[in-house]
């Protein structure tokens, strides 16, 4: 490939003229108490972190929400602060489950989003997705959750294909202290949040936390209220200095609940269909070591992690061990690139067991991923255009080498406007559902008439090239505005093929099979707006779109598939005001409308949040929220087996800090 | 995978006609660190802030130093041969808060957390304008609190406190504060 090394040559020429320019002129440093204060409000420092890049020049549609937002939304989990990103769908199912879809493929577990909280994936590759109901952390220490919409597959790995859900906890240095929250209210039953950190002798520091909580059920108009749950979590994160500039971050959680589920179960013999109820136990735990290697100009990471989830539904049992090393090392090249490239390597063991119409074959298997990724960001002028292109190549036992490449360019001409572009391909490998999954379901409860879903060990992955533009503009110093489309093709999409029936022991069997005969587009738009009226008063809105299509391909015998697309909202809005009142008050109010879910048979509904807070000294801070208040209920997705809607919550909360 | 060869093509288009072109960019000075960064901000708060004339203001502007001190000599180096309000600078490390008229900018390191309530409080009456790193800081009764988003520096402002050490802040510092507290607007 001649015409690939010519640029690399010019980049890397100009790179070395850039940095002996650099070396030369490194003398004379310039005196920083001789600049404008605006223009030190806007220079950029050196920092551990080389990767965080200001918001505004990253070319891809992030979104960040902060402690601040966190705090203020009177979220209480993770899926729920989720609901403040815009794209984002957020559905709570009942009381203890949660889908979430971002640019489409609302579920569950959405099997096409990645979600990661310190460099722990948070997804399950049993059923593809991620569990919201056990992931969780002490709200107060999540410093931030990126969410980027879109194709990340470069860094991030496969299955990263319409979104990364990206949650980072603070350093223990910056949750020095006491915390102690307390509350309750008619849904959240009942809540306490403790943490302390403390510092070691000058070398690091440390924190320690509780909580628990118990919650309310949802409201069910035809079956008992089973959905009450209840989880108690613990952990801790120390942050030491070693010497040189080097960091260590050693952290971890234990977690144990009972959450309530309602499952009709399918059994061989009359009645065929029974329906469960049970407070099904969920427990787990992890520990992650990071090791930062700070270099002249370099940096090398090295971050391990080992998790267990334990989880005992009606239906099927599992407990999974996964290990992960991860191996990321960035330099500069010259002053105008900066590579990443990295390792990875996960192994990942389940050992599941079901009820006898539920079953994995083989029942226990141990999955090893291996990863290779380079990703080099170019400075093409003066910060003003940069171009980012990176690859990201994945083995996996199924469908062995993944390539996942992916170009981006951003041109900013001036502090305040930003443009950018990409293009990227991302895949979805298989889980062990497509391929190894023995599910039967009757279909009636008194007839032997059953169907089953069949793993196909020629179940490929799902893949997408998508295509994307953005634009941002702070036209005042209040105002900032933000715009992304995108452009995604899918192919090889899941599908459930219908083949012959046949009779097995006296019972009628209609066999479905996963298979790839799935194809669609996707096209959306998000914007979004933050307005700061006065120093206490801001404003924010947003507004996605979604157009999601799917077809299947000649030949297929799939016809419910494709339905799948009706459990997205076409159409979504927020917004959102926040007042810094004068008596130390914090009051917001939020208002969301989510357009109908045709194949969830949810019609579009409207709902408000609201929070006031009270700074009643410096150590204690009262405040009062509530949730979906214009409604006594409402559903937000289809609940299964029968629909179940979510309740007006209010919840009083006293803060302690010292 | 059809699509990889063109987009390949237009990639290296677009690199060839953008590095060809451009003269030859300016490079990125290197860049100053948080701490070089924060200090210039101190002297900036001490140009942008003004101290009523009377016992708070000593024969020399202070800017002390308590507990762990992340700044090092950069500290002294940006204020060395600095005058703020007609005085000479001085910067000290101090281990507990001193009676007022003795120091002008408190920055009061991370280790200082657990004590905090208590330094703010033997602060009060004084004319101290207070700056820390740590999280919560303006919440607790500080008054500015630096915070590192996207490799910038920025701050928190709690004007309530600031008015009540009777300090003056400039408009245009405010405005820059990211998050400000208290009497504002509206």
């Amino acid at each position: 490939m001649p015409t690939r090394r010519r640029p690399s040559e010019i980049g890397l020429g100009l790179g070395l003229a850039l940095a002996l320019a650099a070396f030369l002129g490194a003398e004379d440093q310039r005196d920083l108490t001789a600049i404008s204060l605006e223009e030190l409000a806007q220079t950029k420092v050196t920092t551990v972190s080389k990767t965080e890049e200001p918001r505004f020049r990253t070319p891809a549609a992030v979104y960040v929400v902060t402690a601040e937002d966190i705090r203020r939304s009177g979220a209480t989990s993770i899926p729920e602060a989720l609901r403040l990103a815009p794209g984002v769908h957020v559905a709570r199912i009942n009381a203890n489950q949660w889908a979430v879809g971002i640019r489409g493929f609302t579920s569950r577990l959405a099997r096409s989003q990645l979600a990661l909280m310190d460099g722990r994936s948070l997804y399950t590759p049993l059923f593809a997705g991620t569990y919201w109901e056990t992931q969780d952390t002490l709200l107060e220490d999540v410093e931030r959750i990126e969410i980027e919409r879109g194709p990340g597959g470069t860094l991030w790995g496969a299955n990263a294909v319409n979104g990364i859900v990206n949650i980072v906890t603070k350093d223990a240095k910056d949750t020095q202290g006491w915390f102690l929250s307390a509350g309750g209210g008619n849904e959240e039953r009942a809540f306490l949040r403790a943490r302390y950190g403390g510092t070691i002798a000058g070398k690091g520091s440390y924190r320690v936390y509780g909580k628990y909580f118990r919650r309310d059920a949802a409201f069910h108009a035809t079956t008992d209220a089973y959905d009450a749950w209840h989880m108690a979590q613990g952990g801790f994160r120390t942050d030491w200095k070693l010497p040189g500039d080097d960091r260590l971050t050693v952290q971890g959680d234990a977690y144990s609940g009972r959450a309530g589920e309602r499952t009709t179960l399918s059994f061989y013999e009359r009645p065929f269909l029974r329906t469960a109820e049970r407070q099904a136990p969920l427990s787990g735990g992890n520990v992650t070591a990071r090791w930062a290697h700070v270099m002249n100009g370099s940096a090398l990471t090295v971050n391990a992690y080992y998790d267990r989830t334990n989880r005992a539904e009606p239906s099927f049992q599992e407990a999974r061990d996964t290990f992960e090393l991860d191996l990321q090392h960035q330099f500069g090249l010259g002053q105008s690139q900066r590579v990443v490239w990295g390792l990875g390597y996960r192994l990942s063991d389940g050992r599941g067991q079901g009820i006898e119409t539920v079953a994995f074959i083989p029942p226990d298997r141990t999955d090893h991923i291996f990863s290779a990724f380079v990703h080099d960001d170019v400075d093409l002028v003066n910060d003003r255009l940069r171009l980012s292109v990176g690859t990201k190549l994945e083995r996996n036992r199924y469908t062995g080498f993944e390539l996942q490449p992916s170009a981006r360019l951003i041109w900013a001409p001036g502090p305040r406007h930003a443009v950018w572009t990409a293009a990227s391909r991302a895949v979805r490998t298989p889980s062990r559902l497509e391929r190894d999954l023995l599910l039967t379901a009757a279909l009636s409860p008194t007839a032997p008439l059953f169907a089953r879903v069949i793993g196909n060990e020629g179940f490929t992955s799902e893949k997408t090239w998508a295509y994307e533009a953005g634009y941002r503009i702070q036209p005042a110093d209040r105002l900032s505005l933000e715009a992304a489309a995108f452009h995604n093709r899918y192919r090889d999409l899941t599908s459930l093929e219908q083949d012959r029936s046949f009779v097995e022991s006296g019972r009628q069997i209609l066999p479905f099979r996963f298979a790839n005969m799935l194809r669609g587009r996707s096209s959306g738009v998000e914007v979004t707006s933050l307005a700061h009226l006065s120093t206490r008063w801001w404003i924010s809105a947003e507004y996605s779109y979604l157009s999601l299509h799917l077809e299947t391909r000649p030949g297929s015998t799939d016809t419910s598939s494709v339905a799948s697309v009706g459990s997205s909202p076409r159409h979504m809005a927020r917004a959102q005001s926040s007042w810094n009142l004068p008596g130390h008050v914090d009051l917001d109010v939020g208002f969301r409308w989510v357009d109908r879910l045709h194949s969830q048979k949810v019609p579009a509904y409207s709902e408000l949040d609201a929070r006031a807070g009270w700074q009643v000294v410096s150590r204690l801070e009262l405040a009062v929220v509530g949730q979906n208040l214009l409604h006594k209920h409402h559903p937000e997705f289809g609940g299964s087996p029968e629909p179940t809607e979510i309740e007006r919550s209010v919840y009083g909360e006293a803060r302690w800090r010292w | 995978m059809a699509l990889v060869g063109p987009l390949r093509s237009v990639t290296f288009a677009l690199l060839v006609s953008l590095l060809g072109a451009a003269s030859p960019a300016a490079p990125e000075p290197p860049r100053p660190t948080e701490y070089e960064v924060k200090a210039a901000f101190l002297y900036n708060f001490a140009k942008f802030v003004k101290w009523p004339e009377d016992r708070s203001l000593g024969p020399t502007f202070v800017i002390a130093v308590m507990g762990e001190d992340p700044f090092g000599e950069v500290l002294d180096r940006t204020f060395a041969g600095k005058t703020i309000q007609g005085r000479k600078t001085e910067v000290r490390r101090v281990r507990t808060p001193t009676p007022p008229g003795d120091l002008q900018i408190l920055f009061i390191g991370s280790s200082e957390k657990p004590r905090l309530a208590q330094i703010l409080k033997t602060l009060e009456g004084g004319s101290a304008l207070t700056v820390a790193d740590m999280e919560g800081f303006t919440e607790r009764g500080g008054m500015i609190a630096f915070r590192l988003r996207s490799d910038v520096v920025n701050f928190d402002i709690n004007l309530d406190q600031v008015e009540r050490a009777r300090l003056k802040m400039s408009s245009q510092l405010i405005r820059l504060a990211r998050n400000v507290i208290g009497k504002g607007g509206l």
